[in-house]
């Protein structure tokens, strides 16, 4: 019975180019934010399973001066012999270098400056170490040792992350408040370019329900198909970023199937979209028929 | 079945247009409605197919008071008036055959029944061969013979119908008549608002007639037009 129609309103009454195209934009913004919120929170997933069950020790050179090899090779055999650890590893003094350019300069004299060691730790999987128990131990052989698990570092950025997805999600609230109201103006609009028939279909003994539904039928295929278009356009250009955040190659982003398993539910948009431009349609007309004795 | 005491009616905040207008049609009725232009028929018929609320006064339609009426109740009362506008107002995007069959389609009776019965109603009217023409494509004559099919399908209760021959020539003004006095004949009450003194003569009924708002206790109807036995006095 709901597609069934009397076709109380001229063909293409409502669709005049402007609301599908507006309702197709709405959708295709509405895509692009969701996608955000979601490839910011899986970015934020991927990095933070990388970054779990890894830990650095700091050797430190400041007082003490230089920390011997030997002494750092007993620092490693504490760590292997460790429950938990499955690989400890020393930063080379190359990477040390290469990660302290950008502050100290090219040219820089590592060499005469005494750096700390730094060593790289991976856990067993599943398992949490203390790093202030294992600090104290290596405290006993390198004065002033410090432990520390990388995640700890993440939490700024998850907090900052966290706040950009709910910005996200605010533009997704206020993109579908949007597209309700252009759904409420275009009502309106159909409904004086179409008042004598709605009059004739009153007085001939219609209720309210089957001209609210004749708006419905045109709003669910316009929010439908709206719906299609914007996601689809949407898609294309998300997957073009995705494949361009790829070959940046960056720990930050999470893998590329991943992030695509992520969109799936945003092929709930079309029929969401829908719904909200039927309801929207509905209730307007409702309200206007309501007026009408 | 209709009844008004002492009704009155304005558009807006302006003058009335209808003053104590009292009177008392009883079921099967057959009723000419007349007077000058601008004198309030058009108006007068609005009330009774409840386009438009009186500003005093009680009506009621087919035994129901409308200032009591919920408003869920009026479409279920509107089926069974069938109204032909002096203006016709047909919804032009539809078919001459579709514009007669809403009132039943809307009224969820099967497509096959509407078909027939709508076919048959077209050919009475003269209107066999226009059924797939839209509204823009006709006469005006045919247009009001359209109009009258619309009224007239769902064999409504109550017929209200305004100058529904003025713009067809004598013949088919005569046909138009016995449709709606075969109508009448199988019990719907009738109200044909018009100033065709002619026709008027041809087919003899009772007379309610207005003058400047008001109704006159007929001397059209002492001059012999039947008996109204309900001119300007509620019962
Ligand atoms: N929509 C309206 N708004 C304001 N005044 C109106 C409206 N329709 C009619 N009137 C006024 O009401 C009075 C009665 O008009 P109405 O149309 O009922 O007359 P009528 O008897 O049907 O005339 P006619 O024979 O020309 O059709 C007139 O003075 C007219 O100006
Ligand atoms: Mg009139």
């Amino acid at each position: 019975m709901f597609l069934r129609s009397l076709h109380l309103l001229p063909r293409g009454a409502l669709s005049s180019r402007l609301v599908p195209a507006i309702i197709a934009t709405m959708v295709l913004l509405l895509t692009l934010a969701s996608a955000a919120a979601i490839g910011i929170e899986r970015s934020l997933a991927s990095f933070q399973s990388e970054l779990a069950g890894r830990y650095t020790v700091e050797l430190p050179t400041a007082q003490t001066g230089a920390v011997d090899d030997e002494t750092v090779a007993r620092v490693v055999d504490l760590l292997a012999e460790t429950e938990g650890v499955i690989a400890a590893e020393v930063v080379p003094a190359q990477t040390m270098q290469t990660l302290l350019e950008p502050w100290l300069g090219r040219d820089a004299a590592v060499g005469d400056l005494p750096l700390p060691v730094l060593i790289d730790i991976v856990a067993t999987p599943g398992m949490t170490l203390d790093p202030a128990a294992l600090a104290e131990r290596i405290g006993k052989l390198v004065k002033g040792a410090r432990v520390e698990a990388a995640v700890e570092s993440l939490d700024e950025i998850g907090e900052i992350a966290g706040a950009v997805e709910l910005s996200a999600y605010c533009v997704v609230a206020l993109v579908a408040f949007c597209l309700a109201a252009v759904v409420v103006f275009a009502t309106g609009a159909g409904l004086a370019a179409h008042h004598g028939i709605i009059e004739i279909v009153h007085q001939i003994g219609a209720r309210d329900r089957i001209v609210a539904r004749e708006f419905e039928r045109r709003f669910l295929i316009l929010g439908f198909v709206g719906g299609l278009i914007g996601v689809a356009v949407g898609a294309v250009a998300v997957y073009g970023f995705a494949l361009y955040a790829q070959s940046l190659d960056s720990p930050f982003l999470p893998a590329m199937g991943d992030f695509m398993r992520a969109l799936v539910p945003l092929l709930a948009i079309p029929p969401l979209v829908a719904a909200l431009t039927t309801a929207t349609a509905g209730l307007t007309v409702n309200r206007a028929l309501r007026r009408l004795a | 079945m209709v009844r008004f005491d002492n009704v009155g009616m304005r558009y807006g905040v302006g003058q009335e247009v209808l003053r104590d207008i009292s009177f008392d049609l009883p079921r099967g009725s057959f009723t000419y409605l007349t007077g000058a232009s601008g004198a309030g028929k058009s108006s007068l018929l609005k009330l009774m197919f409840l386009a438009h609320r009186p500003s005093r006064g009680m009506i009621e339609i087919l035994g129901r008071d409308l200032s009591r009426l919920p408003r869920q109740a009026l479409p279920e009362l509107r089926r069974q008036i069938g109204v032909v506008y002096q203006d016709f107002r047909l919804i032009d995007h539809m078919t001459v055959f579709d514009n007669v069959a809403l009132p039943l389609r809307l009224s969820r009776t099967a497509e096959a029944e509407v078909r027939a019965h709508v076919d048959e109603l077209l050919g009475w009217v003269g209107l066999a061969d226009r059924t797939g023409a839209t509204p823009p494509e006709l006469s005006g004559g045919e247009q009001q013979r359209v109009a009258i099919a619309r009224a007239v399908i769902a064999r409504p209760r109550l017929l209200l119908a305004d100058e529904p021959t003025g713009s067809v020539d004598p013949d088919m003004g005569d046909r138009l008549m016995h449709l709606f006095q075969e109508l009448n004949r199988i019990g719907t009450t009738i109200v044909i608002a018009t100033h065709d003194i002619a026709m008027m003569e041809r087919h003899r009924a009772a007379v309610l007639r207005l003058v400047r708002g008001e109704l006159s206790a007929g001397p059209l109807t002492a001059a012999g037009f039947g008996s109204t036995g309900f001119g300007g006095r509620p019962h």
